[in-house]
């Protein structure tokens, strides 16, 4: 399993399939909430941020020539172990309790909106299942299954540019970001949203080397702008600002109001299919969080993936009402956007000191 | 061992499906909701809430109805009053009765907006009189009148004589501050039900309405007005059906040092003769110029009518607030207090017709 790789082009779903969350169908309502008149445009900059972030990561990987990031790290000094194993294990933790809360909120939202009579707790445990089952199977069928899944739940969302509803551009007026609340606060959040590409860092030694190859990273991201930018402008053209301030889930409202002869309610098909996306992501964050575990402990896959969801399982148990729920994921994926900076800036700064002291 | 385990870990899977069980002969598809507000005796100041129904044996509808503080608590009262299990999910429409729209609704339309099992296009409509006697009365034409209430609606929006509204157009317009909303107004007559023209709001209360004829002008002036008939009563020996095939509209705002706002509305239409009365004939050129011309004056009267009816009560439902709003900066838009200041706007409306045709008959 250890040294098998996979072709570069698969990184587009991964990269894609991670990043798209739920916030999909509130991202409307969050950009006009914190950044007002014609907030979509700010979009365009967050998402060149997010692109020079996935530079640094491509840097790393052209310096690392397929190296793990681990043993870039562990090179530098033979006792830094006696730190990074406690590090490695708290991040571990951390990512299963990230991706055990993102599962939480997806099922939360959707009995609130679909199924009303739904357990919670017994529809993580079976999402935390699947997941046991995906992470075991090592990154290529991840991957595999990635591609799959993408061309199951991707196409419905084009569905969206078919058919608009009742949009016009006189509800965007000439202000610019007027009415804003907490536009700094806004950012980051925006920035969140694009999380999910870190997760390439851990997988050098099993990408396959191709000239290039990293430009699929590139592509999967430009594709989740492109969703989260057209969504946006929809919500814009579709709502009047003040309204967008108001709705939690703008986007499930717009695919409400999508009506065909033959079916309606098309939001619950898309919603549940969102299910597989957020089940990639999921899987992604346990997957990273079990190739950090493995540098520490030595015990089988098996044993890791089901104490690491055991302790997320356990650790999220308490959270229950939508609030506390948002509070924990936002400031989850907050810490998550420091480690995602942090990071790739720490591999730079030994990648060069090696280089320096090599001469 | 693996394989049980799978085994066993599909059957639970499978078993999921069987959670949020309905059964669609137990329950009661609410498809119309009557709402309006009792004016006299002791439930004075309340709601009263009548629910329509079909059931699936007999091809019928039922009607219920209850007096409640609050709309939610309908359903609760509503629910005693019948073997079936009513539920929201289907709504098509909602009545709201005059004297309750006068007072307000938005209270009303936010609890629907709010509920994740409504959709966004629930028809909202208001009636004048009851919807409660609207809605259990027995029609000799027709069997269930929610669903032919539905359907007029839609037709009419369609032949642009009443506005096409659901709960989400009228959240939009009421949530921005630069329009006012509108709703479509429907009256009970003898033995049926017809569409009586717009229902022109301030913020979220009803406050005068337009008639049919002039709902048609009011359309011309969104522009949402694309094709359809129109009846010009020229004197009264002299009366037009025209028919149109084109009609655009522009808006042009100019501002003059912030205080004078000039509005300049041009319409330009193009479309047949139907049916003329009267002493020109429709032959003669020269004559049929003047006839366009006074079709012009006609529709040029009926705009500065409605734009009176909107300066008396300080409302925009056409929406001049949106292209006003183009032209300015934040701060001179949020001092302009729009709809308030729509005195201090001149509106220019200027009309063009061109008959193109007149018919198969010389």
């Amino acid at each position: 399993m250890q040294n098998e790789k996979f072709k570069p082009f698969y990184l587009f779903f991964i990269t894609y399939m991670t990043q798209m969350g739920i916030v999909f169908f509130s991202l409307p309502n969050i950009i006009a909430d914190h950044f007002g008149y014609n907030g979509w445009i700010m979009i365009i900059p967050i998402s060149v941020v997010v692109l020079i972030h996935i530079g640094l990561i491509a840097k790393i990987y052209s310096f690392n020539k397929g190296e793990s990031i681990f043993e870039t790290i562990e090179s530098l000094n033979s006792k830094a172990k006696m730190i990074l194993m406690p590090l490695y294990i708290s991040l571990s933790i951390f990512w299963s309790i990230l991706s055990v809360t993102i599962a939480k909120h997806y099922v939360h939202v959707m009995k609130f909106l679909y199924f009303p009579q739904t357990d919670i707790q017994w529809f993580v445990l079976i999402t935390l299942i699947l997941t046991f089952y995906l992470v075991t199977r090592g990154i290529i069928t991840i991957a595999h299954i990635c591609t799959i899944f993408f061309f199951l739940s991707g196409p419905i969302i084009l569905l969206l540019f078919y058919f608009v509803p009742d949009f016009s551009f006189l509800q965007f007026s000439t202000f610019l970001f007027n009415e804003n609340k907490d536009f700094y606060g806004g950012m980051i959040e925006l920035y969140t949203a694009f999380l999910g590409f870190e997760v390439i860092l851990f997988m050098f030694p099993y990408i396959s080397k191709e000239k290039s190859g990293f430009k699929y990273v590139f592509l999967g991201h430009l594709y989740t702008s492109f969703l989260y930018f057209i969504v946006t402008i929809f919500c814009y053209g579709f709502n009047s600002i003040q309204q967008l301030t108001r709705q939690v889930y703008p986007v499930v409202t717009l695919m409400k109001y999508i009506e065909f002869e033959f079916i309606e309610r098309l939001d619950s098909i898309i919603f549940i299919l969102f299910y597989l996306k957020v089940l990639i992501t999921i899987t992604m964050y346990v997957w990273i969080s079990l190739v950090t575990l493995k540098r520490v402990v030595k015990w089988s896959d098996n044993l890791i993936v089901f104490v690491l969801l055991a302790v997320g399982y356990i650790s999220t148990l308490a959270f229950v009402t939508k609030k506390e729920l948002i509070i924990l994921l936002s400031t989850l994926t907050r810490v998550q956007l420091l480690i995602s900076v942090f990071l790739p800036l720490l591999l730079l700064i030994i990648i060069f000191k090696k280089r320096r002291s090599n001469g | 061992m693996a394989r049980i385990l799978m085994m066993i870990i599909l059957i639970l899977l499978m078993q999921s499906g069987c959670m949020d069980q309905k059964i669609v002969e137990e329950l009661g598809f609410i498809h119309t909701i009557g709402y309006e507000s009792i004016e006299e005796g002791e439930d004075i100041g309340k709601l009263k809430v009548t629910v329509s129904f079909p059931i699936a044996e007999t091809l019928e509808q039922q009607t219920n109805t209850t007096v409640v503080d609050t709309p939610r608590e309908s359903m609760l009262f509503l629910n005693q009053q019948t073997d079936k299990d009513l539920v929201l999910g289907q709504v098509r429409s909602i009545l709201i009765g005059e004297k309750l729209a006068e007072k307000g609704v938005w209270d009303l339309i936010d609890t629907f907006y709010r509920d994740p099992v409504l959709r966004p296009t629930v028809k909202l409509s208001i009636v004048k009189s009851s919807p409660q006697q609207m809605l259990s009365k027995d029609y000799p034409n027709f069997q269930m009148v929610d669903s032919v209430i539905e359907e007029l609606l839609t037709k009419e929006a369609r032949l642009n004589s009443i506005p096409e509204m659901d709960i989400h157009k009228f959240a939009k317009d009421y949530l921005d501050d630069a329009i006012d909303p509108i709703a479509p107004i429907i009256l009970q007559t003898e033995d049926g039900i017809m569409s009586e023209g717009i229902g022109l709001f301030s913020d979220d209360q009803l406050r005068t309405s337009l008639p049919e004829i002039k709902a048609r002008v009011f359309f011309l002036l969104t522009g949402e007005f694309k094709e359809g008939k129109l009846l010009i009563k020229i004197s009264k020996e002299e009366n037009v059906i025209f028919s149109f095939l084109k009609n655009k509209r522009s808006i042009k705002v100019g501002i003059n040092n912030n205080q004078d706002i000039d509005v300049n509305l041009s319409i330009d239409l193009k479309g047949f003769l139907l049916e003329y009365q009267g002493k020109k004939d429709i032959n003669n050129e020269k004559q049929m110029a003047e006839m366009e011309g006074d079709i012009q004056d006609y529709i040029e009267k009926e705009i500065n009518e409605i734009l009176e009816i909107m300066k008396e009560h300080q409302i925009d439902n056409l929406g001049i607030g949106k292209y006003i709003k183009r032209k300015m900066d934040y701060q001179t838009w949020k001092n302009l207090d729009w709809p308030k200041s729509i005195d201090r706007v001149n509106i220019h409306p200027t009309v063009t017709v061109t008959i193109i045709d007149t018919g198969l008959v010389k």
